[in-house]
């Protein structure tokens, strides 16, 4: 029931990013929607249920996205499981921890996607170019992630209340 | 993760079923989220715009006069037009099906990929490498079809790449490559020797047997030339504005 929950989540935040997110170019940029949910879900749920949401997250965006199928499966799994190592505990009420590893986050999933898509073999604008579009989304994602956190932890502590009540 | 990644660059055909599967699922929810921006987009706008609206009717009023007096003037265009097209062989495309209307449903628009997800697939006709047009001119080609939407690159991304000719005399040729960022698109390698003006009009060569001849792409908007290289470069500004799709159409006896 949870991974429903989270696949709600993460096909409203992947047709956002292919749909609303080009057309709001905030400081010449845009949030990345899908990895904002996959950090709130790994900080939450830690790593085994941040890398299985990462990756169905990857799979969604790479069905609407145009890069090659899999990276950013590939991309997403590995930032859920990484933000997920931690304990959970260290990001409540540590605001720079918690802000800090959003950004940084995003930094590397796209410099990650660079690589990755210049291994395949894609021509690629200068490294400059990758960054004047990561560092405004390494704004952005921290701002959006707190009320996806939010939101999030209310729909968890909800189903957590649902199923006792079945139970 | 590694089966993942190894899945990835080792084994290509597996994953596009499943993109086909998620693409299949996710367009329709793609088509409802912007058809129905689109129209509160249209809402908002038109609100916003009464109080301009007696100012614009007026002012459309005189506009409407200036445009009659010019219709006369755009038939014997026309008629021009039709003979030269004639002259080119160029085929009209006017008959029944030959272009498939298509909407814009998805954008990817990033430094890495210009590209856009349209509302038809592989059940509407529209197959892999099949040419996207406006009545303006080129915008890109079918890379990725699916049963019900399909994906096109558009010809400013970094890795398009079409052969085109300037509608002079010389009939200069090159290749056209899109830039990693903003609407520009480049003809590079053109040799010194050949001339390029500022205005002149780009049209495909038909070259590389993907893009057909004589479709319009853009005009020449500046040449970059150098004493010190054995060739010059053009920028062109595309004919189409690939920031402001909406309605577009795909050539039905285009791609394989």
């Amino acid at each position: 029931m949870r991974f429903l929950v989270a696949a709600g989540l993460l096909i409203a935040a992947a047709l956002l990013q292919s749909i609303v997110g080009p057309s709001l170019p905030l400081i010449g940029s845009r949030p990345d929607f899908v990895l904002v949910v996959v950090l709130a879900w790994a900080m939450l749920r830690g790593s085994t249920e941040g890398a299985v949401v990462g990756f169905l997250g990857g799979v969604l965006l790479d069905s609407v996205a145009y890069t090659p199928f899999g990276v950013q499966s590939a991309l997403l799994g590995l930032a859920g499981y990484l933000t997920g190592l931690p304990e959970v505990n260290v990001y409540r009420g540590n605001l720079p921890y918690f802000f800090g590893t959003a950004a940084l986050a995003t930094l590397a999933y796209h410099t990650l996607l660079f690589l990755l898509l210049q291994a395949r073999g894609l021509g690629m604008p200068p490294l400059i170019q990758t960054y004047a579009m990561a560092l405004p989304a390494a704004l952005m994602n921290p701002i959006l992630l707190a009320p996806t956190f939010m939101l999030c932890r209310r729909l968890l502590r909800a189903l957590s209340g649902w199923t006792q009540l079945r139970l | 993760m590694v089966v993942s990644v190894a899945a990835v660059f080792l084994i290509p055909g597996p994953w596009r079923q499943v993109e086909r599967v998620g693409s299949t699922v996710l367009a329709p929810l793609q088509m409802g989220i912007s058809e129905t921006l689109t129209e509160a987009t249209g809402f908002v706008d038109t609100v916003q715009r009464v109080r301009t609206l007696a100012a614009e009717n007026a002012q459309f009023r005189d506009e409407l006069d200036q445009l009659q007096s010019e219709l006369v003037r755009m038939h014997e265009i026309e008629v021009e037009n039709s003979a030269l097209r004639n002259l080119l062989s160029f085929t009209e495309r006017t008959g029944p099906g030959a272009l498939i209307p298509v909407s814009v449903i998805g954008r990817d628009d990033t430094p890495y990929v210009q590209a856009i997800t349209i509302d038809r697939g592989s059940g509407d006709g529209v197959r892999q490498d099949a040419i996207v047009v406006t009545h303006k001119g080129l915008v890109g080609r079918v890379e990725r079809v699916n049963p019900t939407s399909a994906k096109v690159r558009l010809i400013n991304d970094l890795n398009s790449s079409v052969g085109v000719r300037l509608q002079t005399e010389a009939r200069t040729t090159g290749v056209l490559r899109g830039q990693s960022q903003g609407n520009s698109l480049v003809i590079a390698y053109i040799r010194q020797d050949d001339p390029v003006e500022k205005g002149d009009t780009v049209l495909t060569s038909g070259q590389g047997e993907i893009f057909p001849e004589g479709l319009v792409v853009g005009k020449v908007a500046r040449v970059e030339r150098k004493d010190a290289d054995p060739f010059q470069a053009a920028v062109v500004e595309p004919a189409v504005a690939m920031d402001k799709l909406e309605r577009l159409y795909v050539l039905a006896d285009s791609g394989q």
